[in-house]
C-alpha cells in the first residue's frame, strides 16, 4: 500500500478500471534484443569506432 | 532537454488501460502548443535476456505502425506530470506482479543522463517506494593487437552489474548506467541474474 492515501486511491481506481474495461490482449515477443550491444554493431567501420573509443578512454 | 522533474504521484494524467494485465495503457499529455498527443506506455511480456524477472517499459507516441516511437522529444507543458504519471502506472503493474522489476533504457547517454538525474532529484520521493538499480552493460573484448580476432566483441560473456543507486551518487557520465531497474521496496527485490 502506498504510504500517501491519496496516491493509493489513484491506484486503487486504477486497478479498478484496468480489470473492468482492460482487454485480453496477445502480446508478440518483441524481435528487439536490449540484451547485447549486437544490435548497434553492425559493421566493420562500426566495431572499429567503437574499439578506436574504447582505446581513447 | 534540460528539464527539472519534480515526481508526484498526486500529478498525473488520467491514464486509460488498453490491456488487463496493467501492461499496455495509454494518456494525453498536453504540448506547449497547446495540443494533445497521445502517449503509449507499453511492459515487455519478454523478460530481460540477462535479467529473468525485469521487464522493460517503453513510452513514447505511437508510429503508423502502432509501434512506440521512444525516440521521440515531445514538448511537454509539464514534464514532472508526464514522467510521474509514467512511473505511477509501473507502480501499479509492480503491485499487481510483485516479484517482477521495471527495466527503464537509457537509449543513448542524453536519456542515461536525464534518467539519472531525474533519480537523483527525487530519490528520497522514489526510494520511499522503490529500491532503483543502475546498470552497465560490459562486453568482453576478445584480443587486442596485431591478433585481434575480426569481431573483437565477445557477445555471449556480458557481465551485468547492478548497483543500488546511492543518493548524491557522483558518477562521471562516460561510465554512466545504460539501464535503470525499478523493484518495490516492500517485497525486497532483489535482481536475480
Amino acid at each position: 500500500m502506498h504510504p500517501d492515501p491519496i496516491v493509493e486511491a489513484k491506484v486503487q481506481d486504477l486497478i479498478y478500471r484496468t480489470e473492468k474495461y482492460g482487454k485480453k490482449i496477445k502480446m508478440r515477443p518483441s524481435k528487439r534484443d536490449r540484451s547485447s550491444l549486437e544490435q548497434f554493431i553492425k559493421t566493420k567501420e562500426q566495431a572499429d569506432l567503437f574499439m578506436k573509443m574504447l582505446k581513447m578512454a | 532537454m534540460a528539464v527539472a522533474v519534480t515526481i508526484d504521484f498526486r500529478n498525473t494524467y488520467q491514464v486509460e488501460p488498453v490491456s488487463d494485465d496493467y501492461r499496455i495503457s495509454k494518456f494525453n499529455t498536453i504540448l506547449k502548443d497547446g495540443t494533445s498527443e497521445e502517449l503509449k506506455i507499453k511492459i515487455s511480456n519478454n523478460a530481460h535476456e540477462l535479467m529473468p524477472n525485469v521487464y522493460n517499459l517503453a513510452f513514447g507516441p505511437e508510429d503508423d505502425k502502432g509501434k512506440i516511437n521512444d525516440k521521440a522529444e515531445l514538448p511537454h507543458t509539464d514534464y514532472s506530470r508526464v514522467f510521474s504519471t509514467i512511473l505511477l502506472e509501473a507502480y501499479t503493474y509492480l503491485r499487481k506482479h510483485k516479484t517482477d522489476s521495471i527495466g527503464i533504457d537509457g537509449s543513448d547517454m542524453n536519456r542515461a543522463i536525464l534518467y539519472f538525474r531525474f533519480i537523483q532529484k527525487n530519490y528520497d520521493y522514489l526510494t520511499g517506494i522503490f529500491n532503483i538499480y543502475g546498470l552497465k552493460y560490459y562486453v568482453r573484448i576478445t584480443r587486442f593487437g596485431k591478433t585481434q580476432y575480426q569481431n573483437p566483441f565477445d557477445f555471449d560473456d556480458i557481465f551485468l552489474k547492478p548497483q543500488l543507486i546511492e543518493k548524491g551518487e557522483k558518477i562521471n557520465f562516460d561510465s554512466l548506467y545504460n539501464y535503470f531497474v525499478f523493484g518495490l521496496k516492500e517485497q525486497l527485490n532483489i535482481i536475480s541474474l
